[in-house]
């Protein structure tokens, strides 16, 4: 973690003398607002250093997908245009860089996020395994149903197994088999790998026999009331459950977060966490979600889909947010497969609907044309409504919108790309695989919609900035560097090395601006000026592909600097743009 | 461009050339890496992650939303209620609660007023006695209806009710209907009969209506059906209730309008249905078509004689996708009266409004049963196109453009006299059926703005 567990603590009396003092400043509105604002903005909580005192300081909360619903189509768009600092990111189109990166571009390890696959290739064991500490649910054994699932759109139990470990258990609809539980499987492995902290989630295949309800279970009926689940009701829900040979029954068993804190915002921050005071839609790897979403079509991101849970971490208590429920991701909507229209609109978007108004509709939509190429069917009923075709990332939407996806800047998108790409074919399949699709056949098309996906988003967030990285640099002698990158570009085959050329150029504080030097090679040498002691230079690095394209927007920037006069140059800085 | 300028020449030229030579003598044999860890537990911005700097920012924040906070409590309080409903399954429930009426016969639903009164609604339902008394089979059929909707603009309300019978037989595929309807509604415009009637006559009238009408179906074909009805309707006409509008007794002279005072008739009506259309409420193709011949006589010495013929085309063309229709509608209707007597002025042709429910014929400018005349000649049609799709919702936008005029006899029927409206609007749909539906239209008349949960055609 970046930094150990405060304990703030702050001082009442300058508190109330600040806002005396503002009280005292006048009678103006202005005045007076702010001295609502400050009334409003109480001191922060002392925080808890022990995981009992943060356990206290942090309130449990809920949320659920009508709520979001509300506010995300009806109350945000309103007040939308009653935030003047909104307003004003609008009128300029000012981009905000993300403030959870560290100088090299890179996010580091933190309760939301630590580099896993992106930073060092995992192995096929690790892939395969995710975030899995055991074996899941033992099927030899008796499971004790605690309840229905009361959330959500899928059928699903809560149950206990002989261990005393809980998990909820969600099944396939009955069209589609192998859809939920599949996507569930996959998807979480894929964000395991990608850095997020992800509920443990196993495939299994059961006798429903060895389900009993407990005494006290209940469950929401079709018609929304709340029954005990005896054994017939409990017989009477897996009905509409698809059964493998032998009666066994296919389901995916999510293992139960203890001591979870509710719901993480996707704006804002939880002020009574210490270790989170960076607002979330400022925070990269909340960000980019949008790009590991659009991958595996994750059009559920959304808030009501992420838990916070306290946890100890190098014996420091710390808030942890889990993202939780894969079930509609790929070609699955949980309950059926995805409606066309899903990654491409929002689930009410008020935009696309202001912007086909006026056209008549002359033009159908991508999505349109893709349902109707297919003549609204859908092929493979076992993995839902997923393909590559009219996949574009940039328009690529989760079903409810938020501040944090469209604050994604080119920066964030290139490193949630670069992850991506850092997927090899195998690796792919490798994960497709732990889905064990009764037919193989699925497990291919599905592989290769995800690499063909995969290559769509590098091609594309590499070409919205300067794709080069891995960057190193070298002492050639007392005043000559040389840097060496990677054309990400190049490695993974978007573009031919002998048509690639490389420009920069060098600027300095007391020596000014250089011009551009081309070069073919990814790298190349320069003569430092004389720097003092914690002085900087400054790299523009620029791309591009044969003579007749532009050179790559924005600029690579790598800044370099001297501790001492003596001291060697060293990277202090790479930065992709926004 | 501008090299170097915070310092002399010659190193300015020294820095350039030096930099341009190596930049293309690469690769050079590299001596020495000087690593750094890309993934340094550090922050580029580390006073992001300063206490008094997050309270700074979000003071900032709050201010920059002082505009917003009066609506926080409101938006926090509709949003725990939207997660209420959520948790408890209240949308089950009431789903649930719908459709246990159905499955007992009764079919509430809501209901606007024909004009005026912008967002009042009122209720109406029916209730099939079959299914509620469980005695269900497929030969009779019996049901009530009722609806009352309020009309604060009017100073009234509309009530109607009434029952249906239905007998099918075993054997044959006749069946037999009747119906007995009771309405009253306090305030219904009048603005005098002919095309040419200004809005300065406007008056209302507050009809109460009995019919009874019994009579045979036989299809003829899947998607034909023919009727033949005996029809009793019993009229009373009074003075419409809405305040500082003409009473229609008081503003126009009896003798000017033929049934001012009500009257009862009889009735005999045939009519002839081809419906072909792919769905009643979201038709993408197909079409209806509908001819209706009525023969009425009074009963109470009014010397009401007439005969009636009404006719009426719809189609629906989708234009290289079913997301674009283009719906057309005609409809033509004639009133000719025997024997030198009268056409009741309530059982006249009516033109105007957004309803075409409740009699008058769509001219979506105008207000509601703005014109009366013996004959009648509209057209309708909309472009309708999809702008909206996700799962079972779904919405169309349109544009509308009406047209029509009413005449007394066929040869005073002119190109010149007739009205148009232009506009557009919307559909909400759920499952193809129209949940909602609004049209803005303009005309000679100026705007009007008509809300439906019904498809306008």
């Amino acid at each position: 973690m970046l930094e150990p567990i405060r304990k703030y603590h702050f001082n009442d009396r300058e508190d109330r003398m600040r806002k005396k003092r503002l009280l005292t400043q006048g009678v103006s509105f202005g005045g007076l607002m702010i001295a609502i604002v400050l009334g409003v903005l109480s001191p922060l909580p002392a925080f808890g250093v022990t995981l009992e005192e943060l356990d206290k300081d942090i309130k449990k909360r809920e949320t659920s997908f009508y709520r979001e619903f509300f506010d995300r189509i009806l109350y945000e768009p309103f007040a939308h245009l009653l935030r003047f600092d909104q307003l004003a990111d609008d009128v300029t189109r000012e981009k905000h860089e993300a403030l959870d990166i560290n100088p090299f571009d890179e996010v580091p390890d933190s309760g939301f996020f630590v580099n896993r696959h992106g930073k060092e290739h995992l192995s096929r064991g690790s892939l395969e395994k995710g975030p899995s500490q055991g074996a899941g649910p033992d099927p030899s054994g008796s499971w004790r149903v605690l309840k229905g699932k009361t959330e959500g759109v899928t059928a699903g139990f809560l149950i206990e197994d002989e261990k005393g470990d809980r998990y909820l258990l969600k099944f396939d609809p009955k069209d589609n088999p192998e859809m939920t539980t599949s996507a569930e499987i996959i998807a979480h492995k894929f964000f395991y790998a990608f850095g997020y902290h992800v509920a443990e989630y196993y495939l299994v295949r059961f006798d429903p026999k060895i389900l009993t309800p407990d005494a006290k279970a209940t469950y929401y009926n079709e018609d929304g009331f709340k029954k005990p689940l005896t054994q017939e009701a409990l017989e009477e829900l897996l009905e509409k459950v698809p059964k493998l040979k032998g009666g066994l029954v296919r389901a995916s068993a999510s293992k139960i977060l203890r001591n979870h804190k509710g719901y993480m915002d996707f704006e804002g921050h939880r002020s009574s966490d210490p270790d989170d005071l960076i607002l979330h839609e400022d925070r990269r790897s909340l960000r980019a979600l949008r790009v590991f979403g659009s991958w595996l079509n994750h059009y559920d991101l959304r808030e009501g889909n992420t838990l916070d849970v306290i946890e100890l971490e190098d014996g420091k208590p710390i808030l942890k947010h889990y993202l939780i429920d894969f079930g509609s991701t790929l070609g699955s909507a949980s309950s059926h497969p995805k409606v066309p229209a899903a990654g491409y609109e929002h689930i009410v978007d008020w935009f696309e609907v202001g912007k086909t108004a006026p056209t008549l509709k002359v033009v159908e939509k991508p999505w349109e044309k893709k349902w109707d190429s297919l003549n609204r069917e859908i092929p493979y009923p076992e993995l839902g409504y997923f393909d590559n075709a009219e996949f574009d990332p940039r328009e690529w939407k989760t079903q409810l919108p938020y501040e944090v996806f469209r604050r994604l800047t080119r920066g964030d998108a290139f490193w949630a790309a670069k992850i991506i790409m850092s997927f090899s074919d195998e690796d792919v399949r490798s994960i497709v695989e732990t889905a064990e699709f009764s037919d193989p056949e699925n497990t291919k098309i599905l592989s290769e919609i995800l690499n063909a996906r995969r290559d769509i988003i590098g091609r594309y967030w590499f070409s919205r900035a300067t794709p080069l990285d891995q960057i190193r640099l070298f002492k050639i002698d007392e005043v000559t560097y040389q840097i060496r990158f990677a054309d990400l570009s190049v490695q993974h085959g978007f573009a031919k090395q002998e048509e690639s050329q490389y420009r920069a150029k060098v600027m300095a504080k007391k020596q000014g601006e250089s011009g551009h030097q081309e070069f073919e090679a990814p790298s190349f040498s320069f003569i430092v000026p004389p720097l003092g002691g914690g002085e900087e230079m400054t790299l523009f690095v620029q791309a591009r592909r044969g003579s007749k394209e532009g050179w790559s927007e924005p600029p690579l920037k790598i800044v370099l600097a001297k501790r001492t006069e003596d001291a060697p140059l060293t990277i202090v800085e790479i930065d992709h743009g926004i | 461009m501008q090299f170097f300028k915070k310092t002399n020449d010659v190193s300015r030229l020294f820095f350039f050339l030096t930099f341009l030579l190596l930049a293309q003598a690469t690769p050079l044999s590299a001596q020495e890496e000087i690593p750094y860890d890309p993934y340094a537990p550090v922050f580029k911005y580390p006073e992001a992650v300063q206490l008094e700097t997050a309270r700074a920012r979000d003071r900032n924040r709050l201010l920059a939303r002082v505009l917003e906070q009066p609506l926080r409590p409101v938006g926090y309080g509709l949003g725990k209620t939207a997660e209420w409903v959520e948790r408890k399954h209240m949308d089950d429930k009431v789903i649930w609660f719908f459709d246990e009426l159905h499955s007992h016969g009764i079919y509430p639903k809501l209901k606007g007023p024909t004009t005026g009164s912008f967002g009042t609604v009122g209720l109406e339902g029916r209730v099939e006695f079959e299914k509620l008394l469980q005695l269900e089979q497929p030969y009779v059929s019996l049901e009530g209806f009722g609806g009352w909707t309020p009309n604060k603009d009017f100073d009234g309300t509309t009530v109607e009710a009434g029952g249906r019978y239905r007998l099918e037989s075993p054997t044959t595929a006749i069946l037999h209907d009747g119906e007995v309807r009771y309405s009253r509604s306090s305030a219904e415009s009048f603005f005098g009969i002919g095309q040419d009637t200004s809005l300065g006559e406007y008056s209302t009238y507050q009809p109460e209506e009995l019919k009874f009408s019994t009579g045979l179906g036989y299809p003829f074909a899947q998607t034909v059906d023919g009727r033949a009805n005996f029809v009793y309707q019993r009229m009373n006409i009074g003075n419409g209730n809405r305040e500082r509008v003409g009473k229609i007794k008081e503003h126009f002279p009896i003798a000017s309008v033929p049934g001012i005072n009500g009257g009862d008739l009889i009735g005999l009506v045939a009519s002839l249905i081809h419906d072909n259309r792919d769905h009643k409420n979201d038709a993408k193709r197909g079409g209806r078509e509908a001819l209706e011949f009525s023969y009425f006589h009074d009963t109470d010495g009014n010397d009401f004689h007439y005969l009636k013929v009404a006719g009426s085309v719809s189609h629906f063309f989708s234009i290289f996708s079913d997301r674009r229709i283009f719906a057309a509608r005609l409809v033509a209707e004639k009133n000719q009266e025997l024997g030198g007597d009268e056409i009741p002025f309530f059982n006249l042709s009516r033109l105007g409004g957004s309803d075409r429910s409740d009699g008058s014929e769509l001219l979506r400018s105008y207000r509601y049963n703005r014109f009366f005349e013996e004959g009648l000649l509209a057209a309708n049609f909309e472009y309708r196109y999809n702008i909206y799709e996700y799962s079972d919702f779904a919405s169309d936008a349109f544009i509308l453009f009406d047209v029509g005029e009413v005449f007394g006899e066929l040869g005073d029927f002119g190109l010149e006299e007739l009205k148009f409206s232009y506009g557009g609007g919307f559909n909400v749909k759920f499952r193809r059926r129209t949940i909602f539906s609004v049209a803005i239209a303009r005309g000679n008349e100026g705007w009007n703005v008509g809300t439906h949960t019904k498809v306008s055609f």
